[in-house]
C-alpha cells in the first residue's frame, strides 16, 4: 500500500517536475513576447507621469531662430539698456562722472540699436524698436525695485549698469558667432567690443586703477566690498565670457543678506522671433 | 512518513565524479519551418533579414535627406583658407607679447609691471588658443610688426608706453573684427569673438594708464586701422 503510494506521488511529480514547468513558463513567456511585439497600438504615453490634479500641459509653438530673430533680440536689448538706464538718471542717485557716462552710453545704445534695426531689415526681417519683454518683466523690473527701496543705491546702480554692458556685449559676442550674414557679424562684434569697452571704462571711472585686473584672470577669488558686494574690473577674464552673471543688489533681508539676481544671455525663451508683434 | 525522492545516478566511475547525461529535448516546441517556401532564400537567415534591414535604411535615410532643405553648413573645425589667416593672427599675437615683453625689459617696474605682465600673458595665450584650434605650433611672431614697433614699447616711460599698448590693441581688436568677416567656421569664429572683446578692454585701461580716459570719444571708438593679413609675410 505504502509502497503504491509512493508509486503515485512520483508519479505525479514526474508530471510536474522541475524541467516542465521551466518548458511551460518558458513557453508561456515566449509566447506572451509573441502577441506583444505582434501587437498594434502599443506606443502609449511617453510623457513623465504626473502625480495629483495638474493642469494639461501646452506645448509652446516652435519657431525658427534664423539672422532676424538674432539681430531682432539683440536689437531687444540694446532698448531694454536705455530703458533701465533712463530708470537709473531718472532716480538721480548717481555720481556727476557715472551720470555723464552713462548718458553716454545711452546715446551710444541707441546707435547700436538703430544699427542693428537696419541690418534686420537687410536680411529680410522686420527691425526691433522696443525692449525685451523676457528681460524687463523678469530681470529690470525686479532689479529697479530692489535699487528703488536699497540702502546703497549709487553702488548698487553702479554695479547694474556694469553687469547690462557686460550681458550686451556677451549677447553680441554670441550672436556674432551665429550670424550667417557676414555684416552682422562685423557688426555684432563691434557692438561686442563697444560694449566691452563701455563696462570697462565705468569700471575705471568708479575704481581708478584697483579696477584694473580682475583675480579671477589668475584663478583667484574675487574680493567684495565693504558691505559684502563682489568688486568690479575692467578686465575680468582672459577671454570673453559669455557665462552668467550675478547681481546682487537691493536692501538687506534680517539676516544682512541682499538678493542675487542672475543675468543669462538670450535664450529661446527670451528671443524676439520673428512672429512676435511689437510691445511699444 | 514520506519517502524521500529517488535521485537516479547512472553509474559511477572510478574517479568517483558523476557521469552528465545528455537527455533528448525532444522535438523542439516551435515548428520554425515557414508555412509557404518563400520565393527569395535569402531573406530567411539572418544574414539575409540585416541586409534587408540595412538596406530599408539607407533608403529611409536618403529619402529623408533629400526631403529637408539644403543649408550652406557651418564647418566647425577651420578650413584651409581659415588657417591661412589664424597662423597671420597667431604670428600677430606672438609679436604683440613680445613687445610688451621689451617694456618689462626696459624697466616697466611696479604695479605697471604687473599690468603689462597680465597683458603678455593674454596675447600669449590667444596665439596659443589660435594655434590649438588651426593644428600648428604658436611659436613664430611677425617680425616684421615686431621691428616697427619695437622701438615705441622698448621704454620704461608709463604714459608713453601704454600710449604705444593702447593704439596696439586697438589695431589687433580692429584685425580681429575685420577678419570676423572672412573666417568660413564656426572655431575661428568663436575664437576671434572671445579675443576681440578682452582687446577692447585692455586698450581701455591703457587709455587710463597713458592718461586720457577723460576723452570718453578716444576711449570707447578710438581710431584704429586694421593690419593687413593678406600677404604672406604677415
Amino acid at each position: 500500500m505504502a509502497a503504491e503510494a509512493a508509486h503515485t506521488r512520483n508519479t505525479e511529480r514526474r508530471t510536474l517536475g522541475r524541467r516542465d514547468a521551466l518548458k511551460v513558463g518558458g513557453l508561456s513567456l515566449s509566447l506572451a513576447a509573441v502577441a506583444a511585439a505582434c501587437g498594434e497600438d502599443r506606443g502609449g504615453d511617453t510623457a513623465p507621469g504626473r502625480v495629483g490634479n495638474a493642469p494639461v500641459i501646452t506645448e509652446p509653438p516652435s519657431y525658427a531662430v534664423d539672422d532676424a530673430v538674432l539681430l531682432r533680440t539683440a536689437s531687444s536689448l540694446e532698448h531694454t539698456a536705455i530703458n533701465a538706464y533712463r530708470q537709473m538718471l531718472a532716480l538721480g542717485a548717481l555720481d556727476d562722472s557715472v551720470e555723464s557716462l552713462i548718458t553716454e552710453f545711452v546715446d551710444n545704445h541707441q546707435a547700436v540699436a538703430d544699427e542693428l534695426a537696419g541690418l534686420t531689415t537687410d536680411v529680410g526681417g522686420e527691425a526691433w524698436n522696443c525692449v525685451n519683454p523676457w528681460y524687463m518683466e523678469r530681470t529690470i523690473a525686479p532689479l529697479m525695485a530692489a535699487v528703488v527701496s536699497s540702502d546703497n543705491q549709487t553702488i548698487d546702480m553702479f554695479n547694474i549698469a556694469v553687469a547690462l554692458e557686460n550681458l550686451a556685449a556677451s549677447t553680441h559676442q554670441a550672436f556674432s558667432i551665429r550670424l550667417d550674414d557676414a555684416p552682422a557679424r562685423v557688426a555684432t562684434l563691434s557692438a561686442a567690443k563697444l560694449e566691452s569697452r563701455q563696462s570697462s571704462a565705468l569700471v575705471i571711472n568708479v575704481r581708478g586703477v584697483e579696477g584694473y585686473v580682475s583675480p579671477a584672470i589668475n584663478n583667484e577669488e574675487v574680493p567684495r566690498d565693504a558691505v559684502g558686494l563682489p568688486q568690479q574690473f575692467a578686465l575680468t577674464h582672459r577671454f570673453g565670457s559669455i557665462g552668467q552673471v550675478d547681481i546682487i543688489a537691493g536692501p538687506p533681508d534680517e539676516n544682512g543678506v541682499r538678493e542675487t539676481f542672475t543675468i543669462q544671455i538670450p535664450a529661446e525663451n527670451s528671443y524676439i522671433y520673428n512672429e512676435l508683434d511689437p510691445v511699444c | 512518513m514520506n519517502d524521500p525522492a529517488t535521485l537516479e545516478l547512472l553509474g559511477r566511475p572510478p574517479s568517483g565524479k558523476a557521469v552528465v547525461r545528455m537527455t533528448p529535448k525532444g522535438h523542439p516546441l516551435v515548428d520554425l519551418d515557414t508555412a509557404e517556401p518563400t520565393t527569395s532564400p535569402s531573406m530567411t537567415s539572418r544574414r539575409g533579414l540585416l541586409g534587408a534591414l540595412g538596406a530599408a535604411g539607407l533608403a529611409s535615410a536618403a529619402a529623408l535627406a533629400i526631403s529637408r532643405p539644403v543649408t550652406a553648413a557651418v564647418p566647425v573645425s577651420p578650413t584651409d583658407s581659415d588657417k591661412a589667416l589664424l597662423e597671420a593672427a597667431m604670428r600677430v599675437e606672438l609679436t604683440a607679447r613680445d613687445l610688451y615683453e621689451e617694456g618689462l625689459r626696459a624697466g616697466i617696474v611696479g604695479e605697471m609691471a604687473e599690468l603689462v605682465t597680465v597683458l603678455a600673458e593674454n596675447h600669449e595665450a590667444y596665439a596659443d588658443a589660435i594655434a590649438g584650434a588651426a593644428g600648428f605650433s604658436a611659436d613664430t611672431r611677425n617680425d616684421e610688426l615686431f621691428d616697427e614697433l619695437q622701438v615705441q614699447f622698448a621704454i620704461s616711460n608709463v604714459e608713453e608706453f601704454a600710449r604705444a599698448g593702447w593704439e596696439l590693441e586697438n589695431t589687433l581688436a580692429a584685425t580681429h573684427t575685420e577678419l570676423m568677416d572672412r573666417y568660413e567656421s564656426a572655431d575661428a569664429r568663436t575664437l576671434t569673438a572671445s579675443i576681440v572683446v578682452v582687446e577692447g578692454r585692455m586698450g581701455v585701461v591703457l587709455a587710463d594708464v597713458a592718461g586720457f580716459a577723460d576723452n570718453l570719444g578716444r576711449v570707447l571708438d578710438p581710431p584704429s586701422q586694421a593690419l593687413d593679413l593678406s600677404g604672406s609675410d604677415v
